[in-house]
């Protein structure tokens, strides 16, 4: 399984020298001069060419990409052209606040998630079943923007339990962890009541009822492990997107994460941030596949990886 | 065997707990957010003002910005030899006393006495020369440039004295110095460069001290003990800007007592927040226009018919009432009414349906579908929409293109005279530097054209033209005053835009909090902020 890892570990080298290729190219297509935007309004052309010398991009292309490709082997990924931070900073100090606020999420979503899910697989058609499958509904409806500045009005505003914005003590985490982990837990419901509907009516499900195992044991032991593979999918990309950061979700309740980095760098056309950010999030993807897929092993002791 | 459903959820519990306190030595603490207890007896008065601002600050280096955001802050902490006061009239600040000569080439100061910088270093005329030299040089590729780039020399003849030398006359100059941009920067940060002071602005002489900047969170500033005017001094301890990009979450916060300042609170909030005592909402007129400019040189829009039809179409009542919820003024001259020099030419133009019907018949428009070109915030695309339903009522067809700034600009600047894209463009503007020349040259004279400038009709008048030259030969206010009424009648007969409204600036506040302002050019002056 080790050596398994460690070759799909170095597949990640030709996926990151795409994937930087592919941006390179993209953040220079889209439309946008960062020179231009930087000078700002009221820029005469000799300012807007002031700015272009001092950020680089005067030179080729190719220059660029060698240049910056060529740095960020060392380390050093640039300077970010608006606020002349060098980005690794710039994207370390929100790296752990992002990684905080999934982590938490997906703990609120897994643990309703899964729960709402094997109540409603196991007491199918009675209003158990109904109840949870229709929170669902409402918890993958609801727009997380609504629902964040509503909880916001009556948990910090109308009965002033949490703070209404900011980031560094556990309340800071209650109401944003709870509106991202609902709307995780309601996809996570669905697959793991429609995984569990399957292997309940397995033989090997039968058997162990017939061999006189106990109803919770047969429950979680032989069904819900066996359910579980497709939950684990759904929550790996559910986790890789929330490492992505939300934008919504972070200027909403002012999470200094890198959603709100990543929509400004854009809007700013701020290349090398976007470039690295993007770098990060293919890394993130590829790492929380691998473990996905070892996890397979962990859960299935039938699968194997050699 | 333990069941692999705990063991999971046991080892994801465990990681969200440490996820979730972990990080809460290392990180920073948001005191100010965290509710404050239910009851509160007698509470001593606040001397920390907690200001919402809609983003962060981009730098705080005032040679090197050009957004309001940043400039409110650096006010905080940095002076010019000039400045503006409430109403945009320029005010001596580091100044006592200037001059200026009559061919508008050389501008003299007088420095007050006894004023130190943060870092105690004395402000003196080398120290006003060494500031003014670093953004004046071109190899300092500072974005501010532009603004003292006429600069050829500065001389200080005495310890008290800096005077400053043209390389051509230019009229607005002192608008220029009074200018957020104009700050004087401590010699020691000018050494330091433009890194140091981008992050770290401690080099000012202003009523509060930067005290730190925590990327995408707050900045605090806090007050100056030993600031040289006694009655500017800073009346709370300190100033917290926090960035909060959402309106909703502004709007909340203020509610909550979490914030103390808001700008800027959408009109839809303002009306909703005007029944809570707990709040007060202000607004003032702003020195914007907004305006559609058209392409003048190409059919249908050099037809003076089409222009007067278009200017007759729109009905601006309904849009100052209906999509700005009344937070706006009426336009009647092509200057905003704060801005020095303005004459008001005529009341704000009424809607003729008819008349604008009959006007495109004669001029013969054959019903080509134009695109009106906008900024795509929900604000801007809304405004655009209302006013192509009004533009279609009196016969135009015309289509929305709004575009994030980024496609916008390089639709514009990737244009010129003969390779036309935007054909119309709806826009605001306001003068930085508080003069009448930055309100109409970059607009609308005729050598600022894209790819030079930001005037989107190609509108080139001789008679615009010529006096927009005038109007800079001169510092003389008296001399300036007649040029630019003539300027504004000529621009308001030819009609190169569409005029549409002037904006206003709302803020909300908490009940107990007043001192603090926004500028008509939206700059906020957070100095005086205080608690009833």
């Amino acid at each position: 399984m080790w050596q398994y890892a460690l070759r799909r570990l170095t597949h990640l080298i030709p996926i990151l020298i795409g994937v930087s290729v592919l941006i390179f190219l993209f953040v220079r297509m889209i439309p946008g001069d960062p020179a231009r935007l930087l000078a700002g309004q009221g820029a005469t052309l000799q300012e807007i060419e002031m700015v272009r010398q001092d950020l680089g991009l005067d030179k080729k292309p190719v220059a660029q990409y060698f240049d910056y490709m060529g740095k960020a082997l060392r380390g050093n990924f640039g300077k970010s052209m608006m606020t002349r931070l060098p980005v690794a900073k710039e994207i370390g100090l929100r790296l752990w606040p992002t990684v905080q606020l999934a982590t938490v999420s997906m703990v609120v979503a897994i643990v309703i998630g899964i729960s709402a899910g094997v109540v409603s697989a196991v007491k199918r058609n009675t209003w158990w079943d109904y109840t949870a499958m229709v929170g669902a509904l409402i918890g993958v409806s609801i727009p997380s923007f609504w629902l964040a500045l509503m909880l916001m009005y009556l948990l910090a505003v109308y009965v002033r339990v949490f703070p209404t914005f900011g980031y560094g003590t556990w309340r800071h985490f209650v109401m944003p962890a709870f509106t991202l982990g609902v709307g995780a837990a309601a996809s996570i419901a669905r697959f793991t009541r429609a995984a569990m509907l399957e292997v309940l009516n397995q033989d090997y499900v039968r058997t162990a009822r017939a061999k006189g195992v106990q109803e919770s044991k047969v429950r979680l032991k032989h069904a819900l492990k066996n359910a579980m593979i497709p939950v684990v999918t759904i929550t790996g990309l559910q986790f890789g997107f929330l490492l992505g950061g939300t934008v919504v979700i972070e200027s909403v309740f002012q999470w200094p994460g890198l959603g709100t980095l990543l929509v400004n760098a854009v809007n700013g056309r701020d290349y090398p941030v976007v470039q690295t950010l993007m770098m990060l999030f293919a890394l993130q993807f590829v790492l929380i596949n691998l473990v996905v897929d070892l996890l397979y092993a962990v859960i299935d002791p039938r699968i194997h990886y050699a | 065997m333990i069941n692999t459903w705990f063991r999971f959820l046991a080892v994801a519990m465990i990681l969200g707990l440490v996820a979730g306190c972990g990080g809460g030595a290392a990180t920073p603490k948001t005191d100010s957010a965290t509710p404050a207890p239910a009851q509160q007896p007698a509470t001593p008065k606040k001397t920390a003002a907690v200001a919402a601002t809609a983003g962060d600050a981009i730098v705080l280096d005032p040679h090197d910005t050009n957004d309001n955001l940043s400039y409110g802050i650096e006010n905080t902490i940095y002076e010019g030899l000039v400045g503006f006061d409430k109403d945009m009239k320029v005010i001596p600040v580091l100044a006592e006393s200037y001059k200026a000569s009559d061919d508008a080439m050389t501008f003299e100061f007088k420095l007050r006495k006894g004023v130190k910088f943060h870092t105690g270093e004395p402000l003196n005329a080398a120290a006003v020369k060494k500031s003014f030299d670093r953004v004046r040089d071109p190899n300092n590729k500072l974005r501010r440039y532009s603004l003292f780039g006429p600069i050829t020399s500065i001389e200080t003849p005495d310890e008290n004295t800096v005077v400053f030398k043209l390389s051509e006359p230019f009229g607005a100059m002192l608008f220029n110095f009074a200018h957020p941009a104009g700050k004087v920067i401590a010699p020691s940060g000018v050494d330091k460069g433009k890194d140091e002071l981008a992050r770290n602005p401690k080099y000012g002489t202003g009523p509060f001290m930067f005290k730190e900047w925590v990327q995408n969170d707050h900045i605090t500033v806090t007050k100056n003990p030993g600031y040289w005017n006694a009655a500017g001094a800073a009346k709370v301890e300190s100033i917290t800007f926090r960035a909060i990009t959402e309106a909703g979450t502004r709007t909340n916060g203020l509610k909550a007592g979490d914030l103390d300042w808001v700008l800027p609170v959408p009109p839809v909030d303002a009306i909703a927040l005007k029944t809570d005592p707990k709040v007060k909402i202000n607004s003032a007129p702003s020195i914007y226009v907004f305006y559609i400019a058209y392409n003048m040189t190409k059919k249908p829009f050099s037809e003076p018919k089409v222009r007067q039809a278009l200017n007759l179409a729109v009905d601006r009542e309904a849009i100052r009432k209906g999509v700005l919820r009344g937070f706006a003024e009426p336009v009647t001259s092509y200057l905003a009414p704060n801005v020095g020099f303005y004459v008001k030419q005529a009341d704000e133009i009424k809607r003729d349906v008819e008349k604008a019907k009959q006007l495109l018949k004669e001029a013969g428009y054959d019903g080509t579908e134009f695109e009106l070109y906008s900024a795509n915030s929900t604000e801007r695309k809304d405004l655009a929409a209302a006013i192509i339903q009004q533009l279609s009522e009196a016969g135009f067809k015309v289509k929305s293109v709004p575009m994030d700034n980024a496609s916008l600009s390089t639709n514009i600047w990737t244009q010129d005279k003969d390779h036309i894209k935007v054909q119309m463009y709806l826009g605001g503007w306001s003068t930085s530097t508080g003069d009448a020349d930055w309100a109409i040259r970059p607009l609308l004279y005729g050598k600022q054209a894209p790819p030079v400038g930001y005037n989107m009709g190609f509108y080139d008048s001789p008679k615009a033209n010529k006096l927009i030259e005038d109007g800079l030969r001169t510092a003389d206010p008296a001399k300036r005053a007649p040029i630019y009424a003539e300027l504004q009648k000529v621009l308001w007969e030819e009609q190169p835009w569409v005029p549409l409204y002037s904006s206003q600036n709302i803020w909300g506040t908490g009940a107990n909090v007043d001192g603090a302002y926004v500028q008509g050019d939206g700059i906020v002056n957070y100095n005086g902020i205080y608690f009833k």
